[in-house]
């Protein structure tokens, strides 16, 4: 008997659909399984045995073969136990001939029979979608995951039994046995709004003082630029940080779905929550490798860059991470996308987040404060230490100033994330305006060309630059990092043109050489 | 005056590894000359050095090619000056002991004119910063010459105050005068050679600056001025050796007073509550140092017209400079003078301002006050010093 079952693997970001066949034939008996497999499928042939035998299945002596179709590409992961398993079953005549068409089958197999979650599912999912399915059989964990494809009727499993039973009834009482989640995105996207209201614990009210370096993450929000703060231990470098998203645009549902893609690719899209609705805010410690920053494996999984996508990538203590590692942002920071080449091909993985840092000003900490007792040598070598590449790529830098025991008794509070978030929008909202049908997005986008056509100096704003880039010595790079941050203060204050006011704060948040 | 034959063996003396001034003045007195010196069997080396030592001389001097390397010093132009000879600095033969030899690139400082040491930390703020340039330019225009170590910070900082007010300088290294320490101050060192002053050092050309030599050069700092002035210093420093050579060799130390908060002054005032000078302008010293140094020719010295205080003359002279750059258009007069009373010669964070601000009930938001402070900046009248501090200059 013969019977071939829908499955489907991805490759980097690319999802594939994968044919499952079993035949059953009169032989020596054996279970083998073909069709360039890795190693977790090779394995896949005894968990299914088993698994076949706890839910009361006894597989006859035959030759059983089973082979995985496109046979030229490598397959990895768990997914493929339910539908190897769903094959035999079919081919053994234990389900009726036919009941697996159409259906997407994807889950891990326990000895016991038990369906676990797999990776992956919200991807695969769509593609299923693409290509004329209509149904799915998933994990209960992963169900909500995969209804956010649209007209995809999901029906979560979570014993082998139940799946035996599902098949069996004919196609229209299905739906009774095992009421299938639907809804698409939108829908599944509200519903995870509304679970998630409420838990924003973390507001910039919070933080006493701080003034300037909160103004800055303000600008750095409304404009996506790299942000990099520097200031003593304990002046809340990280708390402010770690506010960051709570003044980024909530997610929008293609951004949305985007992110939740690849964590269910990497397997961390949190079990029985369909979309992920939170800015991602990652925050590796300094001792994380190049591989697991930039994604890494034969067939490389998400690494921390590309779960940070539409996010923060938060990198505490800076000149502590190698310099290798840092040096591997260099290409999602300018193509806000990171590209990895291994053996078995190129794979691709979006990276576009907004890069905050924290460091000290030097290694004591307290430089330029007069209890600062480094030489300047150590100061230059604390800072050299970082990537000159990727330094470049930030466009703005922020000081925290030691805090004060009355600023933090003083009952005053700053202005809120609510409020903060709110002049974003406004800023972000001139910029998609000002940008509409180009490839750019925001204000950090703006290469040295494009400074003429959408942010122009008057005379006046022309003379102060010239005067400003002679008496502080600006270098090029510099003199047009000022001028895109000086468009995005002028877009937060809802300013056409680009005023010297403007210009003038830009400056204050350029590089200053520290210890010069 | 030596003949060339003597002064040779007088620089292959000095070269002699593990020979100082101490042991050269025995040798001197032991052979009668620097000649017969350095003709001298090991044996009777051994008369005079220890055993050791000796062993080491007589080596070094089998195999080192005196004519040689002093021809090729002077083709370096390198001037060597002995105690013998005449142009040897007056100012030195007064030490006691007078260094055995000096080694010169450039000019040596003159007798007759008037000297001041300036000097201080390595590690300076922008208050030190502000106050060696206000003293250097005070010297340099009243025609007093400003010796110092062309170390990092203060040294290097005055010297090319002097140098930029036309002024001339000497520097006086830990090192052979051929080796630029720190490398950091090329730039100087060059300035220096193309007309400013001299480059000077009691040690052969190609020492490398070793730590053990920095006090004797410190010394020498203190013997070619006629006064000593401290602009920043800790606690414990180097500027100390340099402050009790001078106290040693009788000359007037001046200190720059600071706050008791900040521990760059904390040497400064602890010299003047010892007793030191308090150097309140230039011209309070420049007229000491003029006295001192310039008994020759009274009249002609430009004297500097008595001003009480440089800081009230400050003023006017800034406001003059600042109606120029209003003419250019950028209106800052107004907004830099209310924000220019919240800085000061350490570096304040913008918080700070803005809490200060608030205090004394001017209300202003972040962006405002970042935007004048870059106007002052970009007037000459502030400094960015990283992120968001910021000190005030006077210019």
């Amino acid at each position: 008997m013969f019977s071939t079952v829908l499955s489907g693997t991805i490759i980097g970001m690319e999802c594939r659909l994968v044919d499952v066949e079993v035949d059953l034939s009169s032989g020596l008996p054996c279970f083998v399984m073909v069709g360039k497999l890795g190693a977790e499928v090779k394995e896949s042939g005894e968990r299914v045995r088993i698994a076949l035998k706890n839910t009361g299945i006894t597989i006859p002596p035959m030759h059983i073969s089973i082979n995985l179709s496109p046979a030229d590409f490598r397959k990895e992961g768990t997914g493929f136990d339910l539908a190897i398993a769903v094959g035999v079953l079919a081919a053994l005549g234990r389900l009726p001939a036919g009941c697996g068409k159409d259906v997407l089958v994807l889950g891990e197999l326990g000895l016991n029979g038990e369906i676990r979650q797999t990776k992956g599912v919200l991807p695969l999912a769509a593609c299923a979608v693409r290509a004329g399915i209509r149904r799915c059989l998933v994990p209960v964990q992963n169900t909500k995951e995969a209804a956010a494809a649209k007209e995809m009727k999901a029906a979560g499993v979570s014993h082998l039994g139940q799946v035996l039973e599902y098949l069996r009834l004919p196609e229209e009482k299905r739906d009774f046995f095992i009421p299938p989640e639907t809804g698409g995105s939108e829908g599944l996207f509200q519903e995870s709004l509304e679970k998630e209201k409420g838990e924003e614990g973390l507001d910039f009210a919070d933080i006493r003082g701080q003034e300037s370096v909160k103004r800055a993450a303000l600008i750095a929000a409304a404009g996506f630029h790299h942000m990099l703060i520097t200031g003593p231990p304990g002046a809340g470098k990280t708390m402010i940080a770690r506010r960051l998203p709570t003044i980024f645009p909530p997610l929008t549902l293609e951004e949305s779905l985007e992110v939740s893609s690849i964590y269910s690719i990497a397997g961390k899209l949190p079990g029985g929550k369909g979309l992920i609705t939170r800015r991602p805010f990652l925050s590796p410690h300094h001792t994380v490798t190049p591989a697991a920053l930039s994604g890494g494996g034969r067939i490389p999984g998400p690494g921390i860059v590309s779960l940070s996508h539409r996010g923060i990538l938060f990198l505490d203590e800076l000149p502590e991470f190698k310099r290798q590692t840092l040096d591997l942002l260099r290409q999602p920071l300018e193509d806000k996308e990171i590209q990895i080449a291994r053996t078995s091909g190129c794979f691709t993985y979006p990276a576009d987040m907004m890069l905050a840092a924290a460091m000290n000003p030097c290694p004591c900490g307290y430089y330029p404060d007069a209890r600062c007792r480094c030489t300047p040598y150590e100061i230059h070598s604390y800072v050299s230490h970082i990537s000159g590449p990727v330094l470049d790529r930030i466009d703005i830098r922020a000081e925290a100033s030691p805090i004060e025991v009355s600023q933090l008794q003083s009952g005053k509070k700053g202005c809120s994330s609510r409020f903060m978030r709110e002049q974003v929008m406004e800023a972000r909202q001139r910029q998609a305006e000002r940008y509409a049908g180009t490839s750019l997005r925001f204000n950090s986008d703006l290469k040295p060309g494009d400074m003429e056509r959408y942010c122009p100096l008057g005379e006046r704003e022309k003379g102060m630059m010239e005067k400003i880039f002679r008496t502080m010595h600006l270098s090029a790079r510099a003199y047009h990092r000022v001028i895109r941050v000086a468009r995005t203060i002028a877009d937060l204050e809802g300013s056409l043109k680009v005023e010297t006011k403007h210009l003038k704060e830009a400056v204050c948040y350029r590089a200053v050489e520290m210890g010069g | 005056m030596v003949n060339e034959e003597e002064k040779i063996c007088q620089f292959r003396l000095h070269n002699w590894p593990g020979v100082g001034d101490k042991a050269i003045g025995k040798l001197l007195d032991y052979f009668g000359s620097a000649k017969e010196a350095c003709r001298g069997k090991e044996e009777d080396l051994k008369q005079v050095l220890r055993e050791k030592t000796a062993v080491k001389a007589a080596e070094f001097n089998r195999a080192f090619d005196g004519e040689k390397a002093y021809e090729r010093m002077r083709r370096q132009g390198i001037a060597f000056f002995t105690r013998e000879d005449r142009a040897y600095p007056s100012r030195l033969r007064k030490l006691n002991p007078p260094p055995f030899a000096l080694y010169c690139l450039g000019r040596l400082p003159k007798d007759e004119g008037p000297a001041a040491a300036v000097i201080g930390a390595r590690e300076c703020s922008e208050y030190g910063i502000c106050m060696a340039k206000a003293f250097a330019e005070g010297f340099a225009k009243a025609g007093v010459a400003v010796i110092s170590g062309m170390a990092r910070g203060i040294d290097g900082i005055s010297q090319r105050q002097t140098l930029a007010c036309g002024g001339e300088t000497y520097a006086v290294l830990g090192s052979g005068v051929d080796v630029c320490y720190p490398a950091s101050n090329k730039e100087l060192y060059r300035r220096i050679l193309e007309g400013g002053g001299g480059i000077l050092s009691i040690f052969p050309p190609g020492t490398m600056p070793l730590k053990q030599q920095f006090p004797e050069r410190n010394r020498i700092v203190a013997g070619l001025s006629d006064l000593i002035l401290v602009v920043e210093a800790r606690q414990k420093s180097g500027t100390w050796i340099t402050v009790d050579m001078a106290l040693e060799q009788g000359k007037n130390v001046y200190a720059v007073p600071g706050r008791l908060t900040d521990r760059l002054s904390d040497g400064c005032n602890l010299l003047i509550r010892q007793g030191a000078g308090i150097a309140l302008s230039p011209e309070d010293i420049i007229a000491e140092a003029v006295l001192l140094g310039n008994r020759m020719q009274w009249g002609k010295m430009a004297m500097p017209a008595k001003e009480d205080n440089w800081t009230e003359k400050k003023p006017p002279e800034g406001k003059a400079e600042h109606e120029k750059e209003d003419k250019s258009g950028f209106g800052e007069r107004a907004e830099g003078e209310e924000i220019l009373r919240f800085l000061d010669y350490y570096p304040k964070s913008v918080d700070d301002i803005a809490r200060a601000m608030d205090e004394k009930g001017t209300v202003a938001e972040i962006p405002e006050i970042f935007s004048k402070l870059i106007g002052l900046c970009i007037n000459g009248r502030a400094k960015q010093i990283s992120g968001n501090y910021f000190v005030k200059i006077d210019k």
